[in-house]
């Protein structure tokens, strides 16, 4: 089972989309259980286990992550922060049509405000897809920040 | 870096122009006039080249042009740069200066033969400064004399040449028609840098107005000899024709503090304890040579048969002191008390002693009142300069991990309160704290985070050079100091060292002020959160584990420090983390195992009665930990195998102690809290009045299970990450807090929960959990450390206007 040049691109692309307009059950949906999304804290970290990282989220914490944005008592998201995703072209730089495994690598700007202030983050997405039953969902995703080891204000939403 | 040649040129002679890029098309980095780079030259060595630059483009250079002479007769160097072809790349260093220029004073510039390349640099920078300045060029003879249409091109009737087989350059006549105030400065052959000193100091012109380069590597003599060199172990070595002393006692594993290699720098300068020298340096100053007890052992020779030298037979495998030992004890200076006074800190220039607070204890003492705090306490410009100046300097200030700088020479920078500080692993073994400041103009010694500095700190300014306790090493050409007010200002010891240093278990703190509370008076039993942390290791000890998590807050640094002790918030502040987490894992099935999530976050959904329970203990001058009894930390699971190394180094009785000990947060006022079940080290940097750094820490348990570490590490950035959905949180309530403070419907804090009536904070004491005790024990501290070292201490200034009970009316 294997995706086509454009499908892969179109689905980085219709994911970042997801996260900008704050769809978060879709984007929930593209997800395997058993993936992680991995932000290193470390510029090139090879280890998400053994030092800390900005996020290394199973199923479990994404999908908390994801109910706590839309809960009634999330004080930090009072007012609600927005986010954008502006994508350079994904380069497929791994693809195994007869496994129906993809890794793509994506530079992005990811723009985060809410009231006066906002940030904007240089990112390299690196997604690990998996076509199954027909459709390319996530297996994996680890987003690089350029400035990893900067301290930060909050980063509330998913660049 | 790498560069390549991208085009060569014949001059005159046997010299050649040469012009190299970055080699991978990368901007190179800037120069000074006078700097060097020295090329690597495999088998033959390393050759070092002055940088032409006739345009004044140093600052932002397209290329590196350099103008080299080939040397028939000498080691091959020239010769390896002359085989060079268009194309071909070569390791070279970044731009380095030992013979830097004062752009601001009148110059008379004297080059000999190809010494005029540094001179072009020179005198294009004085031209395009608009200074008076001449450039002598003296060469054999107008054949071999390079550049000479260009030199009279750019810089007209300011150049002069000299021929040899014409007419000598006359050094009386040039000196004689300098411009008022001009320094010299020389490069050539050592014969002529001799006659321009002996022509200077006969011109009346003060000898640190005369600055020299030797143009090349010096070349070993036709008749040099060998000799013995004789260090304090009585160990002899033979030093042979082409070898210098530095050479032949590294290549025997002798360690050895040493820079430049050619004369210039004089880091390497040592002792003569007998024997007569052959100085082949430009350090030494004329009195000195003439002394023959310093001699610069990258250059110099011998003229007897035999020199002793002080030199300790020190290997560098095994770190000892390298000069006499400085003995480090506990909470005491960390080299000899200098005889003069030093400053504990740098006196500012400027403080606001206009403003209300400053030298008025009696104005500090009324910001706590009836357990009310002032909001000027979090929100004040004035007050947050006075914390700086007086709390972060008379306490203890955690800096880092004695693990962070494993080696000899490694460091780590951070600050200690507002002053940027260098943590470093001296010869000695301990580990030393010193300001980051180069003592000559102020340059930052180091600005990446952590490193190695090997031997010695050496300013990248003017290559100042000190040792890892701070110790002044060397300063390039040092002789003209002379004579000056440096000798006898604190500058001249090297770089200043905080005014006392404990190491306990790893745990490297730093006190500012010169005199002040010991570190165990400090901190009395409160070390034993520190203890607890350390025993759980099997070894007894922890070991860093990466980087910091680190992020801003928008608030007052007290307002972190007062939340690690603050128990009736998380079951609201985090209801929408926690609380969510419990409900989803609940809506799941209660599935086992349980996420690893699970573990670490429901317990933040703990009710009112759990926190009562967990017990808070509170010791003198600020110190105090929730989870007496137990804690949200108590419930987690068993790692394999632990327990069992744990009862095999501590047997099962102590081991089973150690681990029923779970504290949850234990502040160590005024700078971190600690967790010891978790190994987290969560470290508040204060930025200003209403910004704050954090960094979040984490440790293995050396000896331990890795998976202890996972769930450490876990812990880390689900809780304390910028990312985390539990710190963001915590950080809305503090920027709300800083934002709400401004309001001026209130002007106090409250902190009274269970604060029933009089209470003291000079003795431990233990509460029911949800207390605020521990937050005015924090407030007492602050006012006894902002108000000890302030004067007027004993008279009562006037008291702010407004007092709680005034303003609840």
């Amino acid at each position: 089972m294997s995706a086509s040049r454009d499908q892969i691109i179109d689905f980085i692309y219709a994911e970042a989309r997801m996260l900008d307009e704050a769809r978060y059950n879709d984007w929930l949906d593209l997800w395997l259980q058993d993936g992680h999304y991995w932000m290193p804290l470390d510029y090139k970290q090879t280890d998400p286990h053994l030092v800390t990282s900005l996020l290394y989220e199973d199923f479990f914490m994404l999908r908390l992550r994801i109910e706590r944005l839309s809960g009634a008592r999330t004080f930090s998201q009072k007012p609600k922060s927005r986010c954008l995703h502006v994508l350079n072209r994904p380069s497929i730089d791994h693809a195994d049509d007869a496994a129906g495994r993809y890794t793509t690598v994506t530079a992005m700007h990811y723009l985060e405000t809410r009231l006066d202030d906002q940030m904007l983050l240089g990112v390299t997405a690196t997604h690990e897809l998996a076509c199954v039953d027909g459709a390319l969902r996530i297996a994996n995703k680890r987003v690089d920040l350029v400035n990893c080891d900067a301290a930060f204000p909050n980063i509330q939403l998913l660049p | 870096m790498k560069l390549i040649l991208t085009e060569t040129h014949a001059e005159a002679g046997t010299i050649r122009r040469f012009t190299f890029r970055a080699a991978d098309g990368a901007t190179l980095p800037p120069f000074t006039a006078g700097a060097h780079v020295t090329f690597d030259l495999g088998a033959t060595g390393t050759r070092s080249y002055s940088l032409i630059d006739w345009q004044g483009d140093a600052a932002a250079p397209q290329a590196y042009v350099f103008g080299i002479q080939c040397e028939q007769a000498g080691q091959g160097g020239s010769r390896a740069m002359h085989a060079l072809s268009v194309g071909d790349t070569i390791e070279a260093t970044e731009p380095k200066n030992n013979f830097a220029l004062d752009p601001t004073a009148p110059a008379v510039l004297i080059a000999g033969g190809i010494g005029l390349t540094p001179m072009i640099t020179m005198a294009a920078q004085l031209q395009s400064g608009a200074r008076d300045f001449a450039l002598h060029c003296a060469a054999r003879s107008r054949a071999v004399a390079a550049f000479l249409d260009p030199l009279s091109q750019t810089f007209g009737d300011r150049f002069t040449a000299h021929f040899d087989d014409e007419a000598r350059i006359d050094l009386a006549a040039v000196l004689a028609t300098r411009p008022a105030g001009a320094h010299v400065y020389v490069c050539g052959p050592r014969g002529m840098i001799e006659a321009v000193k002996t022509a200077a100091a006969a011109a009346g012109l003060p000898p640190e107005h005369v600055h020299f380069e030797l143009f090349a590597i010096p070349t070993a003599k036709s008749d040099d000899k060998a000799f013995e060199v004789q260090i304090n172990s009585g160990e002899v070595f033979t030093i042979p024709p082409g070898r210098s002393i530095i050479d032949v006692l590294t290549a025997q594993g002798i360690d050895l503090a040493f820079d430049c290699q050619r004369g210039d720098c004089g880091i390497c300068q040592t002792k003569v304890l007998a024997g007569t020298p052959d100085h082949r340096d430009v350090v030494l100053s004329e009195a000195e040579r003439a002394s023959g007890t310093v001699m610069q052992i990258c250059v110099g020779r011998a003229k007897s048969d035999r020199l002793v030298l002080d030199i300790d037979a020190k290997r560098s495998a095994k770190p000892a002191p390298q000069q006499k030992p400085h003995p480090t004890p506990a909470a005491a200076p960390t080299r000899p008390t200098p005889e003069t006074p030093t400053p504990a800190m740098p006196t500012p220039t400027m403080e606001a002693s206009m403003g209300k607070y400053t030298n008025n204890p009696a104005a500090i003492r009324a910001l706590f009142q009836g357990g009310q705090v002032h909001r000027d306490v979090y929100i004040d410009r004035e007050i947050y300069d006075l914390e700086m100046k007086h709390l972060w300097s008379n306490t203890w200030v955690f800096v880092g991990h004695d693990s962070q700088v494993p080696n000899t020479g490694d460091y780590f920078t951070t600050k200690v309160g507002n002053q940027p500080v260098i943590m470093v692993r001296h010869t000695d073994g301990q580990v030393h704290v010193l300001y980051n400041r180069c003592p000559h103009k102020g340059t930052k010694i180091a600005i990446d985070r952590e490193g190695n500095t090997g031997k010695f700190f050496r300013c990248p300014y003017h290559a100042w050079s000190f040792k890892t306790d701070g110790c002044l090493l060397a300063i390039p050409l040092r002789k003209g100091y002379d004579g000056t007010a440096l000798e006898h200002s604190a500058n001249v010891r090297g770089m200043t060292p905080v005014g006392a240093v404990h190491n306990h278990r790893g745990f490297i703190f730093a006190r500012l002020a010169a005199q002040g509370i010991g570190f165990h008076d400090y901190f009395g039993d409160s070390l034993s959160s520190f203890d607890n942390m350390a025993d759980r290791s099997p070894e007894g000890r922890l070991q860093v584990a990466g980087p910091p998590l680190r992020y801003i807050n928008n608030c007052n640094w007290k307002m972190l420090v007062e939340n690690q002790t603050d128990t009736c918030h998380p079951m609201v502040a985090h209801e929408s983390s926690a609380g969510t987490a419990v409900r989803l894992y609940e809506e799941m099935g209660n599935p086992e195992p349980r996420p690893p999530a699970m573990e670490i976050i429901a317990p933040f959904m703990s009710p009112y009665e759990f926190m009562e329970g967990m017990g808070i203990r509170t010791w003198p001058n600020g110190h105090g930990h929730t989870g007496v009894n137990m804690s949200i930390h108590s419930d987690y699971s068993a790692i394999p195998g632990y327990f069992e190394a744990m009862s095999k180094a501590y047997g099962t009785e102590r081991a089973k102690a150690i681990l029923d000990e779970n504290r949850h947060n234990t502040v160590y006022f005024p700078s971190i809290m600690i967790k010891g079940p978790i190994q987290q080290v969560r470290n508040f940097i204060p930025l200003g009045p209403d910004k704050t750094l954090i960094e979040s820490w984490i440790y293995r348990l050396v000896g331990a299970p890795d998976d202890l570490l996972a769930r450490t590490a876990l812990y880390n950035r689900m809780i304390n990450a910028s990312t985390s959905m539990v710190g963001h949180d915590d950080t809305e309530m503090y920027e709300r807090a800083q934002e709400g403070l401004t309001t001026d419907g209130l002007e106090w804090v409250d902190l009274n929960r269970l604060n029933t009536g009089p209470e003291t904070f000079d003795g431990e004491q233990v509460e029911n959990g949800t207390t605020e005790r521990q937050m005015r024990n924090q407030i007492d501290a602050w006012v006894k450390f902002m108000t000890v070292s302030m004067e007027g201490t004993a008279s009562a200034g006037p008291i702010p206007p407004t007092t709680p009970m005034e303003a609840a009316r």
